[in-house]
């Protein structure tokens, strides 16, 4: 079967080695690229005279400055600060909702509702003692929904019991209060 | 050197010969540092304050430095991030989009008081200066300072075939940007 492929007049071989040979020529070239007369550019950017010399005591008088600066090695000012600042926020906004949204505004709300609604909402409120009054004065005490007797034993009880013991046991010292 | 290297870090972990060691250190490598970030913030008094910055970050994080890298590597890393940080600040100071801090920098090589070379270097300062932060630096360290993309790649922290492309990408834009500024 005929190859469909163009691979100009070439062998399929050849083609791809010519391929690769100019891609690699092309990445050396490029890897190698001068342009010419910029080797010492560094010459072209002014120094100043002296200056590293100048550098160095620049370097010198900061690393001491930072150094007595820094109470503590891992005392971080940038962390001291953002927390320094969220604490003056919590405060202000405390200060701020205590004198706007606090007890005075909450009287002055209160004083605006109208009274008959503050009598009917004191009314809803008292609702079931009502209920509970009227059913105590009315109905039987046996129907309604009081609290049972505890199980408890009174003080009678007690000392019927340890009569009961003490007489076929050996606890004749106890002592009842 | 690695061995001189190893005797400055040595003499900083002794508080007697910590501020001599520190003294070595910055002899040695401030001008390094000095034109990595003069290349990328072209401006005299830009470059000085990062580089100073770079040293102060030593000074406190040597004793740090777990030598997992080259003293020089390490460094590096420092300086690269310093002027990445400066380039951004700058950036969100002035609420200008990255490419108009390019323009301002390429604005201070083209009024001569920052760069005095010849039409040539003029113009490959002025097309390495449109090309992006990272491919900028990349571009800087291979063309000018002949680092290796295994270096680059921990200094980076990017791969060697990602820094090839960078280099690739780079030096494509600047030999288009070189001709386009011919062909005027």
């Amino acid at each position: 079967m005929e190859n469909q492929y163009n691979f100009n007049g070439k062998k399929e071989e050849e083609y791809f080695e010519n391929q690769f040979e100019s891609i690699l020529r092309k990445t050396i070239g490029l890897e190698n690229w001068r342009l010419p007369g910029t080797s010492n550019i560094e010459a072209n950017f002014l120094v100043p005279e002296g200056y590293w010399l100048q550098m160095e005591d620049g370097i010198r008088s900061k690393t001491l400055s930072k150094t007595s600066q820094n109470p503590h090695p891992y005392f971080n000012f940038q962390l001291a600060g953002i927390l320094g600042s969220l604490l003056i926020l919590m405060f202000a906004s405390y200060f701020y909702m205590k004198n706007n949204i606090g007890v005075e505004s909450w009287n002055v709300q209160l004083e605006k509702i109208p009274q008959e609604e503050m009598l009917a909402f004191v009314d809803f409120q008292n609702r079931d003692v009502q209920e509970y009054t009227e059913k105590l004065a009315s109905a039987n005490l046996n129907e309604m929904d009081l609290p049972k007797p505890s199980l408890r034993l009174n003080v009678v009880e007690i000392e019927q019991a340890l009569e009961e013991i003490q007489q076929d046991d050996f606890t004749e010292t106890i002592e009842l209060n | 050197m690695p061995n001189e290297d190893e005797e400055i870090l040595e003499k900083f972990r002794v508080d007697a010969t910590k501020q001599m060691a520190f003294n070595l250190l910055i002899r040695k490598y401030q001008k390094r540092v000095y034109w990595l970030a003069r290349k990328m913030v072209v401006d005299h008094e830009d470059a000085n304050d990062i580089s100073q910055e770079v040293f102060v970050k030593v000074w406190f994080h040597l004793e740090d430095f777990r030598q997992e890298s080259g003293l020089f590597t390490w460094i590096y890393r420092i300086a690269t991030n310093e002027c990445f940080g400066f380039l951004r600040k700058k950036k969100k100071r002035f609420f200008l989009p990255l490419h108009d801090v390019e323009n301002e920098l390429a604005g201070k090589i083209n009024s001569g008081n920052h760069f005095t070379g010849d039409e040539i270097q003029t113009k490959l300062q002025l097309a390495i200066l449109k090309l992006p932060e990272k491919q900028r630096l990349v571009f800087n360290m291979k063309y000018f300072e002949e680092i290796t993309y295994e270096e680059m790649s921990e200094i980076l922290g990017t791969s060697v075939g990602a820094l090839k492309a960078s280099y690739h990408h780079a030096v494509q834009k600047i030999q288009a940007e070189v001709q386009k500024e011919e062909r005027f």
